[in-house]
């Protein structure tokens, strides 16, 4: 045993040994022997993986030598469309900071804001304090589960209503993306069984409280969602500002660089990049929106919706609570509340445009309504199939595909008029049943992939005239 | 390219594909812009001739790369290249925010962050996506004709202005003062005026094998694995960061990082207690017992930093080849 422990100690070592030189080594690395730097869209293209394998070897290998690449990579990684937590944004301002110019190649720690070594050990320790890390949120986390008081249903009703949803929320959130530890997100939610309702719980419940407040309150709640809340609220000032249409205008290119942005952009800028972080915070940072609604996109799938929202109110109703306090009382009016209002809204799905700010959204009996500012107003329009969509995908300001129950699919290519398309004819049961489609994709007028409720896949190339099996 | 390449002019593009292009066309947006067919042809001919450069693909191989393109994104270049007002209104309105906010993401925190200067970085790109007028035939040349829809717009967007950020910092990197200058010396120029050279005469020697040995080492390794090393250790990004560039999850750039670190340490040791060839000048040395080798890992610790370039510099990879 000895020996073994001996002789890991020594491979561990010399690891440790190359390790330390490796940096220097790749740091010494002849960067002129790997060619000239790639142009924008190669490091664009690589960043999205669109480049073939030899491609990407190619460029790999450049890469590995090239600091300068390196950083840039890193800085267009860390820019992505979904905004940054701070943490992030230091960081990468740190990395942006830290390149090197060609003078300082010849320094070997200059551009180093630590000692080498130190930083060596630092990587070294990581793995141990993530462990510590680990088994100390365990230990936190553990008694309370064992509680039990903690799983009455008491406790249940008394915890679940999110009122105060909207001002935590989204600081939660926020805290998630600076990486807060666990033990922190407990302080900030201190009840132990709410982690059983899910984020769309918290969604559900969210709007309820911004819907209350209105519209005014969206700016605050904007602040909380965005990790840049300044620019967040300067987007939705300037969105709320510049009202007047700008289609019209005629766009001089020496006045480009002034131009306002258009005010549904704006918003659809909101609405996207606090949906890449979080539903529920979306659902509390955009009050009064289209995505109050129950939308597919937005909150989760309907059923799924309404699975949590019967649960709630289960929870809300249940005869086991004694004399709830005010407080529980205001928060069981609000669900009832909030469950009524649910009930009112048609179940719609939604296809929102990849950018821009086109939307679509497919009800019952054929029902297709388009957007051109981002859901403010809706137009409706002609369906050529009147059964009930299921799924519906917009590949771009003017194409949108749509399926549906009783095999319907339909197509716009124009963004105005929807043409029925014929579905693939093996869909069909045995018993002659019609087929529901429960998703779909495309990705442009011609390319589609529908799935059939049982899980079954069928993709056209040619608009739908002819249709393979997945 | 060859001359009679059906990529070499749009002629010879469109007397080829022009159907294809047509097709392609017609699933684009460019009735919205009401841009001519052979401008999208031109884009078309101009990504393909990019691509394959001196190549000649067969049909199905081209007509796979069109397709696989961000037709709608190449459109909007095209159209916006082409001077259409509609084409520059679309794109303002859409991709000025997204620009704007890459352009803070990149600024901030590093002291020169303020929305001013985000809009400065941001609108700096707008004179060069219109055009500037340059050459014999003083024709207008936009940046949008450098895009050919392998990306999405809002990507290369990006990488271009993360280009001309990292590109400003190492221009002002080339200032350095004197007193940064003198602080750059390295500890182990430091410790040479302080302490006396070790006096094993086979140091050097070993140390000198070593690191050929881990050059060859790394030489050996893939470029995405060299590539992780670099970012581990050159750029000290964290396990996080090269995940989210390599678009992998950090266990596994962790499981990589071992496996590589494990791969060179096995394949140093070996090449030391291999008898190495003689070249360049250079006597055969014979294989490094196991003392030997400890010995060599021993000072390879004693010596950091060390300075890797004299060993690159008469690198000779026949020299590494263990002899037959």
């Amino acid at each position: 045993m000895d020996l073994q422990d001996r002789d890991e100690s020594k491979r561990r070592r010399r690891e440790e040994t190359l390790a330390r030189r490796l940096g220097e080594a790749l740091d010494q690395m002849d960067a002129r022997n790997a060619g000239h730097c790639p142009d924008g869209e190669i490091l664009a293209a690589y960043a999205e993986r669109a480049l073939s394998l030899s491609e990407t070897e190619k460029w790999e290998s450049h890469f590995s030598t090239c600091a300068r690449c390196r950083k840039i990579l890193m800085v267009l990684a860390a820019s992505t469309d979904a905004r940054l937590a701070e943490k992030e944004v230091a960081r990468l301002g740190e990395l942006v900071a830290a390149t090197r110019g060609p003078l300082e190649v010849t320094g070997k720690f200059a551009g180093r804001s630590r000692p080498w070594f130190a930083d060596w050990r630092m990587r070294w320790l990581a793995p141990a304090l993530s462990a510590a890390a680990v088994l100390a949120v365990w230990f936190a986390l553990r008694p309370p589960w064992r509680a039990p008081s903690r799983n009455t249903p008491e406790a249940l009703i008394a915890q679940a209503p999110k009122e105060e949803a909207p001002p935590s929320a989204a600081p939660q959130e926020a805290d998630r993306l600076s990486k807060v530890t666990p033990q922190q997100n407990e302080e900030a939610q201190p009840a132990p069984p709410t982690e059983r309702y899910s984020a769309n719980q918290q969604a559900l419940n969210a709007p309820m409280e911004a819907l209350k407040k209105g519209r005014a309150d969206g700016g605050n709640a904007l602040d909380k969602v965005s990790p840049n809340a300044d620019e967040a609220k300067s987007s939705l000032q300037q969105s709320e500002k510049l009202l007047a249409p700008v289609n019209g205008r005629e766009m001089q290119p020496a006045a480009i660089p002034s131009g306002p942005a258009s005010p549904a952009k704006a918003h659809a800028e909101t609405e996207a990049s606090a949906g890449a972080q979080s539903n529920a915070a979306v659902a509390a940072a955009v009050p009064g929106s289209v995505r109050t609604e129950k939308s597919g996109n937005a909150i989760g799938t309907p059923a799924a919706a309404d699975k949590q929202a019967g649960s709630t109110q289960q929870a809300a109703g249940a005869p086991a609570v004694p004399a709830p306090s005010p407080q529980a009382a205001a928060r069981q009016r609000s669900i009832q509340g909030f469950a009524a209002l649910k009930a009112a809204a048609p179940t719609l799905i939604q296809a929102t445009a990849p950018y821009g700010s086109t939307v679509w959204r497919f009800g019952k009996g054929g029902r297709i309504e388009r957007s051109a500012d981002a859901g403010e107003t809706w137009v409706s329009q002609t369906s050529p199939i009147q059964e009930d969509w299921l799924a519906g995908v917009a590949v771009s300001d003017t194409v949108c595909w749509a399926a549906g129950s009783n095999s319907a699919i339909a197509r716009t290519i124009d963004g105005e008029h929807w043409e029925r398309v014929v579905p693939p004819a093996m869909a069909a049961g045995a018993d002659a049943k019609l087929p529901d489609w429960t998703a779909i994709t495309a990705r442009d007028a011609q390319s589609a992939t529908i799935t059939e409720r049982d899980g079954r896949k069928f993709a056209t190339a040619d608009g739908g005239k002819t249709w393979q099996p997945q | 390219m060859p001359k009679d390449s059906y990529l070499a002019s749009l002629e010879q593009f469109l007397a080829q594909y022009e159907r294809l292009a047509a097709v392609l066309q017609a699933v684009t947006i460019c009735a919205r812009w009401e841009l001519p067919q052979e401008v999208l042809a031109e884009g078309l001919r101009r990504s393909a001739e990019k691509r394959f450069a001196g190549a000649q693909p067969d049909s199905s191989e081209l007509e796979n790369y069109l397709k696989s393109l961000h037709l709608e994104d190449l459109a909007l270049a095209c159209a916006c290249s082409h001077g259409i007002d509609k084409a520059w209104e679309f794109f303002v309105d859409h991709f000025r925010e997204d620009l704007r906010h890459a352009a803070s993401a990149m600024l901030r925190a590093s002291g020169r962050a303020d929305d001013a200067r985000a809009e400065e970085l941001a609108d700096s790109l707008y004179a060069e996506l219109y055009g500037v007028r340059s050459g014999a035939d003083s024709r207008r040349r936009s940046l949008f004709e450098y895009f050919h829809g392998r990306s999405k717009l809002s990507t290369w967007l990006r990488a271009v202005l993360a280009q001309r950020q990292v590109d400003l910092f190492r221009t002002s990197g080339k200032t350095v003062s004197l007193e940064a200058e003198m602080e750059k010396e390295t500890p182990r120029e430091l410790a040479g005026r302080t302490e006396s050279v070790p006096a094993d005469p086979e140091r050097e020697k070993y140390l000198g094998r070593l690191d050929k040995a881990l050059s060859a080492a790394l030489a050996g390794l893939t470029p995405r694995d060299r590539m992780i090393l670099a970012c581990y250790y050159v750029d000290q990004l964290t396990l996080a960061e090269i995940g989210r560039l390599l678009r992998e999850h950090e266990s596994t750039v962790s499981r990589s990082l071992d496996r590589i670190r494990r791969a060179i340490r096995e394949s140093v040791t070996e090449a030391l207690q291999r008898k190495t060839a003689a070249g360049n000048g250079r006597p055969a040395e014979p294989p490094l017992d196991a003392a030997q080798v400890e010995l060599a890992f021993e000072y390879a610790v004693e010596d950091w930093p060390f300075d890797l370039s004299r060993a690159l510099s008469v690198s000779d990879p026949a020299a590494e080849r263990p002899e037959e």
